[in-house]
């Protein structure tokens, strides 16, 4: 973890919709950041607008991907960046998924593996199914569920679609709120889609990241159907300032989300997410 | 949808034995229509395998979506409501197997066996609460880039 920025180079730009990148950024300099775990963090920094929490949507030897939606003045700017283009990078910062250190502690290896995602939060899970599709033997039976507004708005389509055709280890399904009329998949929210989901509720660990009314909905749904919270894993959102748990912006509760996030389980979140104030 | 939701975990075994009783097994090719919005609501289905998509009919336009059945789930509400008339049109999205059942004769049932009518009322009653739930949550546009429509 650095606290200067360091250089990166955009080497690629892929457009996943009409308001969201993806940027593979290379570094600018002979050392790059650390080593990102799925679920990290980065502060991404577009020199003289300002800086950003970004996840690492994909993670490629010394190359990063973060996949960014034009929301505000520095998410705009980093959409507008073209190849060649540098930006400033701080991390890895955060928890992340942990299913390491998850598979370590029994709580992933060889249990089913529940991904949830609701619009650009498959960002940050896309490198937990890549992991697991690298390994598949390491768990149980992989489903990604994921959400979103319309079929448009889907990101990473082009690999939602290949997952959801070729017969693999994963089950992936998709549903959307709004169908245009070419759209012949599920209409609905999410967690109408866990009923297709094949997994052992007392053997399964959730990766869920999402608008947090959707969290809070699915969340409650595992719950139900059998699953411990501490096997709930929830990556939240909060304004992330300095990312090294000084400044307090990104404080839920007695959690600073930068250091003690952006993951945390279900034990941990429920209470801190059904507060109206935090 | 949570897994109390199906007509499986929902009802008690008895309750469910008894219902079942009433099930006839049918199979819908991907396109049939199942009802259409405004008809009589004489029968109901829960889905073994496949999809169904209720629509809603929009002048001039295609049917609209408005939400997909799949596995376990029911198809259908309206047949326990007087008037007893299809609020939306429903489609099989692909091949559909599904058991269905005879409207009257269950409400019939449900007359005649209190405790059987309550817990069909509660499993239908839960039903509908989860989709009104879900429709308006649906409502507030979650993935939009602002959430419920308002820049923070």
């Amino acid at each position: 973890m650095t606290g200067v920025p360091v250089p990166y180079r955009v080497t690629r730009v892929r457009e996943e919709t009409a308001d969201t990148v993806s940027l593979t950024l290379a570094p600018a300099g002979p050392a790059g950041l650390a080593r990102f775990w799925p679920g990290q963090f980065a502060m991404v920094y577009a020199f003289g607008v300002g800086e950003i929490p970004v996840s690492v949507s994909r993670i490629h030897r010394h190359q990063l991907v973060h996949t960014v939606r034009s929301v505000g003045a520095v998410s705009a700017a980093l959409c507008a960046l073209r190849p060649g283009d540098r930006v400033g990078l701080r991390g890895p910062f955060g928890t992340g998924w942990e299913l390491v250190r998850a598979a370590g502690q029994g709580l992933a290896a060889g249990q089913d593996l529940l991904v949830v995602a609701g619009g650009i939060g498959l960002a940050p899970l896309r490198p937990v199914v890549l992991a697991a599709l690298a390994e598949p033997r390491r768990y149980g039976r992989l489903n990604l569920l994921v959400g979103a507004r319309t079929a448009d708005d889907l990101v990473y389509a082009d690999q939602i679609r290949a997952w959801s055709t070729v017969h693999g280890p994963l089950h992936c399904a998709v549903t959307v709120d709004r169908p245009t009329p070419a759209w012949r998949g599920h209409v609905g929210v999410v967690t109408t889609l866990l009923n297709s989901a094949a997994f052992d509720p007392r053997h399964t660990t959730a990766c869920v990241c999402g608008p947090e009314v959707m969290i809070r909905a699915t969340a409650r749904d595992l719950l139900h159907r059998g699953l411990p919270a501490h096997r709930i894993r929830v990556s939240l959102e909060r304004n992330v300032r300095c990312a090294t748990g000084h400044c307090g912006h990104c404080q839920l509760g007695g959690v600073l989300l930068c250091r003690d996030g952006p993951v945390v389980g279900w034990d941990r979140a429920c209470s801190l997410t059904s507060v109206r104030e935090l | 949808m949570t897994s109390t939701l199906t007509m499986s975990t929902a009802l008690a075994a008895e309750h469910r034995a008894r219902l079942m009783r009433l099930a006839r097994e049918v199979s819908f090719e991907a396109g049939t229509r199942l009802f259409e919005e405004g008809r009589r609501a004489d029968r109901f289905w829960i889905v073994r395998t496949g999809t169904v998509a209720l629509d809603l009919h929009v002048p001039g336009r295609r049917a609209a979506v408005v939400e997909t059945l799949g596995r376990g789930e029911l198809v259908g509400w309206s047949w326990h409501f007087a008037p007893y008339q299809w609020q939306l049109g429903a489609e099989a999205m692909s091949p559909v197997r599904a058991y269905e059942f005879d409207a009257g004769a269950v409400r019939a049932l449900c007359e005649e066996h209190p405790e059987f009518g309550r817990a069909i009322a509660l499993w239908v009653g839960h039903v509908l609460a989860h989709r009104l739930h879900a429709a308006r949550t649906r409502l507030l546009d979650l993935y939009a880039p602002y959430g419920s429509g308002g820049q923070p």
